[in-house]
Order: structure tokens, then sequence, then C-alpha cells
């Protein structure tokens, strides 16, 4: 049987996904596979969505702003993330923290929807991630708190649609910037580093799973917040991840950003992950 | 002094060459062709062609009810055997420039949207009427000589709030005129 190859985008978490495979097998089975990991990316942006209210992720904030200290069951999902979140706040000494949610939804760039019919909510006290108590699904908080997965999600996503495509099939899914190759040996990647279209720096691939992050495209401002001095750190050029999943490329590329480097290289090398950041004149820079 | 104004002249030279030289070229990524985006969105349906031309009052309409603006009076529309569209369209954002293909039901619902071409553009070069034309007439499948190999690229996250508003643009596009469209 002939090899085929088939390259599809959609727009998918809030940007667009791509889908590139190739295996030896019938066009038709491989679209299969390609609605396959499009639909498994589409069930977790349901589940994780922050902006969804409808979304498990909404259910559990609603369940840790009113009652924090009752224990909420996750899904295998949701806790393999918020787990994994827990460990990068902990080695990160509390930079990397999904709980930011409530300064963010404070300075309104995030909606205040789960508090529509309760404002008087959103003037309390909220904690941080180290009030949260984690034992296997099980979730609760000593102080009210809510979460957003925006920086880690759309890796996960990536990696449980890896998951499940079938070892004859290779290529690469990329979810705005997020991506996993299959057969990353050997191959290069282009990371983009400003607003230019020809301001792409060709590297090559060090891991599987590869996030890049940069504030060319916000227009209006930057999007990493600092949750130790409470401001929004400016990036110049873009900042990236190689590591072995796309969630730890995703949410390692954030501690890189709000971390100095001395301390930003052992989180890095604890994750088993490489950072590099390039500047806006197009200059790499290995950080470990 | 002839010398200062040489250098003048040197200087004017130099800073109108920057404004004159061509536009860079745009990168564009090309998906699927129209035809392989029909047998996905629409797998067991035969599909025949089936354009619309927008009147003013019906893109004004469409307009004032999506709050978007419709840049294309043509419609590149398929018919499905039940009643239902395929739509080839174009999104114009901030940064990018994307073919679309849309697929809407006989009752109107979003069943599938695949991006064809997305071109990415810098600042304000799309409103330039020489780099527009250099897409237009074209199908995707001339692209894809130019772009046969996968490339990998990260980068920052962009928005697809434009698709999104483009989408939206569609569905009111299906309610205000397509809808009325007899098989």
């Amino acid at each position: 049987m002939n090899q085929v190859s088939i390259k599809r985008c959609r727009p998918l978490l809030g940007t667009f996904v791509e889908v590139n495979l190739t295996a030896k097998m019938s066009e038709k089975a491989l679209i299969h596979w390609s609605n396959m990991a499009f639909d498994e990316i589409e069930r977790i942006h349901q589940t994780l969505s922050f902006h969804k209210l409808d979304s498990e992720l909404s259910a559990l904030n609603i369940a840790l702003i009113t009652a924090p200290n009752a224990r909420f069951t996750m899904s295998a999902d949701l806790q393999n993330v918020v787990t994994f979140a827990q460990q990068v706040f902990e080695h990160s000494n509390g930079y990397y923290d999904i709980s930011i949610a409530a300064p963010l939804v404070a300075s309104k760039h995030l909606p205040a929807h789960l508090f529509t019919d309760k404002a008087a909510l959103l003037e309390q006290q909220f904690g941080c991630f180290a009030d949260v108590n984690l034992e296997g699904n099980l979730i609760s908080s000593a102080k009210p708190i809510f979460f957003d997965l925006g920086g880690i999600a759309k890796g996960y996503a990536v990696d449980q649609a890896i998951y499940l495509l079938p070892k004859e099939i290779t290529g690469s899914i990329n979810a705005g910037g997020d991506m996993r190759v299959i057969n990353w040996q050997k191959q290069k990647v282009e990371i983009k580093y400003s607003q230019r279209n020809s301001a792409l720096k060709k590297l090559p691939m060090l891991n599987t799973a590869l996030a890049s992050s940069g504030s060319y495209y916000q227009e209006n401002g930057s999007q990493y917040f600092d949750p130790k001095t409470k401001c929004y750190v400016k990036v110049n050029g873009s900042t990236s991840v190689f590591a072995d999943r796309a969630m730890v490329a995703d949410a390692l590329t954030k501690v890189i950003v709000l971390m100095n480097r001395k301390d930003a290289e052992k989180v890095l090398n604890h994750f088993n992950a490489k950072g590099i950041s390039i500047n806006r004149f197009g200059f790499s820079r290995r950080i470990n | 002094m002839s010398m200062l104004r040489r250098r003048f002249l040197k200087g004017l030279v130099a800073t109108a060459a920057t404004f004159a030289l061509p536009i860079q070229v745009a990168f564009a990524k090309n998906y699927l062709t129209i035809e392989q985006a029909q047998k996905i969105l629409w797998p067991d349906q035969k599909l025949t062609p089936a354009p619309v031309n927008l009147t003013e009052e019906q893109a004004e309409l469409i307009e004032d009810l999506s709050d978007i603006r419709v840049r294309n009076h043509h419609i590149n529309g398929w018919r499905s055997d039940d009643g239902g569209w395929f739509i080839v369209d174009q999104v114009i954002g901030k940064h990018e420039n994307i073919d679309l293909a849309v697929a809407i039901s006989a009752e109107g619902k979003v069943m599938g949207i695949e991006v064809l071409t997305y071109r990415e553009t810098y600042g304000d070069q799309i409103m330039h009427p020489k780099w527009r034309a250099q897409f237009h007439g074209k199908d995707s499948s001339e692209f894809l000589k130019l772009d046969k190999q996968i490339r990998n690229i990260s980068g920052a996250t962009l928005s697809c709030r434009h698709v999104t508003d483009g989408i939206n643009r569609l569905n009111h596009t299906w309610s205000s005129v397509l809808s009325k469209i007899a098989l």
C-alpha cells in the first residue's frame, strides 16, 4: 500500500490546530485518524475550558469558590493536569500558579462569568496553589480559589491526541505553537520570534514536544502575569521549551518567562526539558 | 554646499527606496484542497456547484445582523443532495488571511470548518491591491506545489477570533439568504 499524507487545520481551543499525518493506509483510514485526533482535542477543550460554563473546570472552580473545604472528585484528565500543575508550582517556588485566575479576572483579562449572579464572592480574599490539598482524584482548598488552565491545557490536549494514534502513523500535531512531532529525530523546526512573517528561526528538534511563547501577537500587551509581583511581564522575541510531553513544554515556557535564568535552568533540568530563547533579532541562546 | 546637497539627495533617495521596495512575500501554509475538504466535510454526499451573488440589500442585512463587514458579495457555494451547503470563504484578520471551507446543514447548523490556506500577513499589506491580486482566482492546489514538504512551525498562540467572526457572518448569510434558496 502506498504512503498517504494528510494536512488539516481547524479552529479549535481558541487558536488553529494543525494535524499532519502520514502512514501506509487508505486515505479514508487516515482521515478517520485525523478526525479522532481533532475530536480528542475538542473533548479536552470541553473539559478544561475556563470560558465554558458547562466545562468540568468551571464545575471545579464554582465548587472551590463557594465551598473550598469540601472535596471535589476530578476526572482523569483534570487530575492529570492539576497534579502536574502542582509539581511545577512546587519546583518553580510558586512562579507557576494556575490559581492566578483571580487577579486575571480582577484585571478583566479573564471574564468574570463565574461571578455573574454573585459579584460579592469576587471581593473575597483568594488563596494560592499552596492552599490546595490534593489526594489522588480528590481536591479541596484551605481558602477560596479558582484555576485557569490556559497555560497547560493545550499541551495536554496535543499529548492525548498523539497517544490515541496507532504506531504506524507518523507526523505532527500543533495547537497554536504547542506541538508534538512523532518521529522528531533529525527533524527541524522553525520558531517564529516576531510579528514579521520572515522572522522564523530554524532549529533542530531536541525532543518530541515543543512549546513557544511570545507577546508579539498580543494587541494589548503581555499575557504573562507574575504571581509574585502581581504585574505583567513583557516578552521580547520568544522563548521555547523542548520536552517529552507537550504539557510539560507548555507549562515550562511560562516558568522561563517569569523566573531568572539560573532558577529556570534548575526547573528545566528537573523536568528533563531544554529551554531556548530567541531575541527579536533572531539570535538564539540555550537556557540549559 | 553642493556636497551637503548631494548627501541630502542621497539620503532622500535611500529613504524613498525603502518605501518603494517590493512588499515582502507573505508566508503561506496549505492544507486541504477544495475537493479533499468536500470529501471530509460531506463524506457521503454528491455536491453540486451553487454559487450565489448577494444583492446590496442582502449584504447590508448580513452586516447589520452579524456586525461584520461583508467584503465579498459572491458566495462560492456547493449544495449537497439533502439541502446542506459547502462554502469556501475568505477571512481577513490583522495577522492572517485565511481560506476556509464550511459545511452548513439543511437546518443551518455548522457541521465542520476546515482551513484550506493560511497566509500570514504583516501590517497592512493585505490592503495592498497588488498583494491581494496574486491570490485572486487561484485554487489552493497551485500553492501545494510551492509547499510540498511539511514544515514544523512553532510560535506564540494566534487567536482564531476572525474565523469565529467569519463563521458568525456565514451563519447570518445562511439564515437570511441561503436558507430561502430552494433545492
